[in-house]
């Protein structure tokens, strides 16, 4: 008798459909108490659609043959003394900020899907979100193992889940997986499945991976091209999860729409230090920033949000900012970490006569009006050994927490600022966006721990700058912070390369 | 509106005015100076006067611009919490109506930054 | 505004199989390469058939086994036994 092989649709019903059960001695309400709180009505579970149909055996098998290739590339990048072949010492600086910006929230996706899977009534959310949170897991492994070869040879990738906790731009990205983890768990899927994954990840892991590949640096590019083989994965569900939930019930439509409008600002906000990286941190460069968000976002997102229209949605609140804003985000980020350079666990620059003049002709509406005349002037400043940094403290926003750096969407000449008084007490904004989200629900964020508030109430362990940095960042400046150029890193680059040690201020080649 | 929360969602405010040891915040913007990149964060005492503030915190905050050697401040144009403002150089902070967590913007009208491209 | 999908492919020998099959069976797709990956668009509809990659790979081919190489992909995904599609409804 011939055994009949099952098809992927009945393998994918059999693997997962079928191990749910019909609970006898509690109800579903008390198995599953998180599921109605935030007004979500879901009518029918088994309307659920995991468009990749994976079940877990599929799973082990396609995710061991990634890791086995991913830790071959590794060992094959270390072996090869790969570090000493990138295009330029300054590029590791992206990786540091990597390390600890982006390799920690993936471990907060992990917490965050491994607790919402848990609170959904049906099977196949669940079992998606235990993929995902695994999936995520494997990304916080395989970042952190790639970049410990990085650890060996460069500064500031020796503490980064302590920085991450820590230090003031860290604030940023963990702010952020804050605010979707304390959220209910439909919130956090349409945040993080949705609008993160789908809308907004590619930019950071496709034209920014390329870009590494484009330096020499294998090892990164893999992992990055791995994890995003499993953001596959995320963005279709995060597309079928704003199906489902639309098509369940009409009710669901303006909250689903309200969350799209939160996480997509919030999700731009901070790309900013993506586009940073993008532009700056890439000394063989790719792609602008602002064409990566006109392919990533404008194109694909102009796509999506037509395909959701039949559903009653529209394009996400303050869509048309980012049009304005993708001429101007990359280098005002640049600007706060050039002059807080003191305070960071990366070095900062300012880009050579070709960078500036492919900055130029990328970015011609802004980059010859504002940064240019803010470059050559730092620039002559250094060269005159008075390098320049801003010892103040920054004004942060309440609910993106970077500083008030943007400019105003119709005067690029003028910062960008809202404030509201909730309860006798002023609080400020970066955009009308950060501001609508606090006003929305204002005892959410109130609570937020603005680092520069924080080292002002004294909870920083430290009177000043410097030993706030020191003791509680455990960042040795003399080594890891400041100026690039004339850095133990910078000469150590010089040293691999058989160079003369440059005299102070010249600027390292563009290749 | 309220937290949508799963119970009661009692909250403060993590800067209220009394987790500052006695001193208040006050930001510090200048108009068409975008070389700083964003406003300054100071806690300072509330008693501290106008003028003491203008000396020992304005003057040494602006002072790595080469505009700022050229700030005629008896001439500044001043705005607090979004409204024009004249301050009183003897009385206190609080007295001008300087709160906790104001937003003071200087502006310099002549002086646009370096070489007139407001930075 | 025309809608397009996009499916991206790390610059594998695989993928370098799986384009030729997508180019073959989307004469309508256009082919971008950029560093260490490559990326197809087309407007509105990409397919990519079991039968057009396994004439290719000489193999018995699970349309799962793209999971391996693929890096990122724009469109509602759809998985048969025998096809991927990426299309804009």
């Amino acid at each position: 008798m011939s055994t009949k092989k099952l098809n992927q649709k009945e393998k994918y019903r059999c693997m997962t459909r079928d191990l749910d059960w019909e609970p006898s001695y509690q109800t579903k309400e008390g198995i599953y108490p998180f599921e109605r709180f935030e007004g979500i009505r879901i009518t029918d579970w088994d309307k659920w659609e995991d468009p990749f149909r994976l079940t877990m055996d599929a799973y082990w098998k396609y995710q061991a043959e990634k890791e086995k290739k991913l830790y071959a590339i590794f060992d094959a990048f270390a072996q090869n003394d790969s570090q000493t072949k990138i295009s330029d010492a300054r590029y590791v600086n992206a990786l540091k900020i990597f390390l600890c910006a982006v390799t920690p929230v993936e471990y907060q996706a992990y917490q965050g899907f491994a607790r919402v899977g848990r609170h959904f009534g049906g099977v196949g959310a669940r079992l998606a979100c235990q993929i995902q949170a695994i999936d995520e897991l494997r990304h916080v492994q395989t970042q952190i193992h790639a970049m410990s070869h990085y650890n060996k040879h460069f500064n500031g990738l020796h503490d980064f889940a302590h920085m991450h906790d820590r230090v003031w731009f860290l604030s940023v990205p963990k702010s952020f997986f804050d605010d979707a983890r304390s959220a209910g768990p439909f919130e956090f899927l349409t945040a993080i499945s949705f609008s993160f994954e789908y809308v907004l990840t590619n930019l950071l892991f496709v034209p920014f991976m390329s870009g590494a590949a484009h330096n020499g640096d294998m090892a990164t590019v893999t992992f990055g091209f791995s994890s995003q083989s499993d953001e596959a994965r995320h963005m279709t569900l995060g597309l079928e999860v704003v199906k489902f939930l639309l098509e369940q019930h009409e009710d669901n439509v303006p909250i689903i729409q309200r969350w799209i409008d939160k996480w997509f600002w919030r999700g731009y906000r901070l790309l900013t230090v993506v586009g940073t990286m993008m532009d700056y941190m890439l000394p063989n460069k790719v792609m602008s920033w602002a064409e990566a968000w006109e392919m990533y976002f404008e194109q694909a997102g102009g796509a999506l949000f037509k395909d959701l229209e039949r559903y009653g949605i529209r394009p996400p609140k303050y869509v048309e900012q980012t049009t304005v804003g993708k001429q101007h985000i990359s280098h005002q980020a640049w600007s706060i970490f050039y002059q807080h350079s003191q305070a960071t666990n990366f070095h900062t620059w300012i880009p050579s006569d070709t960078e500036l003049d492919w900055m130029s002709a990328k970015y011609p509406d802004s980059f010859d009006r504002i940064y240019r005349p803010r470059y050559q002037y730092w620039r002559d400043q250094q060269v005159k050994g008075e390098r320049f940094y801003n010892q103040n403290l920054p004004m942060l926003c309440q609910v993106c927490q970077l500083s008030l750096s943007f400019t105003e969407p119709d005067d690029d000449t003028r910062l960008s600022h809202r404030s509201l008084i909730h309860q006798g007490e002023r609080f400020h904004f970066c955009s009308d966006g950060c501001h609508d989200i606090f006003r929305h629900e204002p005892e959410k964020y109130l609570q937020a721990r603005l680092p520069v508030h924080e080292i002002l109430k004294g909870n920083c362990g430290g009177s000043n700058v410097e030993e706030v940095v020191r003791d509680y960042y455990h960042i040795t400046s003399s080594e890891e912070s400041f100026e690039y150029l004339g850095s133990p890193e910078h000469r150590r680059w010089q040293q691999w390369k058989n160079d003369e040690p440059k005299p102070d201020g010249d600027l390292p080649k563009v290749i | 509106m309220p937290v949508n929360a799963i119970g009661a969602y009692p909250a403060q405010s993590r800067d209220r005015l009394e987790n500052f040891n006695g001193r208040q915040l006050l930001y510090l913007g200048w108009s068409r100076h975008l070389l700083f990149c964003a406003p300054m964060t100071f806690a300072l005492p509330p008693e501290m006067t106008f003028g003491e503030f203008l000396e020992s915190v304005v003057k040494p905050a602006i002072a790595p611009h080469p505009d700022a050697a050229f700030v005629d401040f008896a001439k500044a144009e001043w705005q607090l919490d979004d409204q024009p403002f004249a301050p009183d150089l003897a009385a206190s902070l609080s007295a001008n109506g300087i709160g906790h967590k104001s937003l003071l913007f200087l502006s310099t009208p002549g002086l646009d930054g370096i070489h007139g491209s407001h930075n | 505004m025309t809608s397009l999908v996009f499916i991206a492919f790390q610059n594998t020998d695989n993928a370098r199989l799986y384009i030729d099959a997508i180019v073959a069976d989307n004469p309508h797709a256009e082919i971008q390469h950029q560093p260490a990956m490559i990326r197809v668009q087309a407007k509105d509809r990409l397919d990519l058939h079991r039968e057009t990659v396994e004439e290719r790979i000489g193999r018995v081919w699970d349309v799962q086994e793209m999971l391996l190489d693929v890096i990122t992909l724009g469109g509602s995904f759809e998985e048969e036994e025998d096809r991927l599609s990426l299309r804009w409804n």
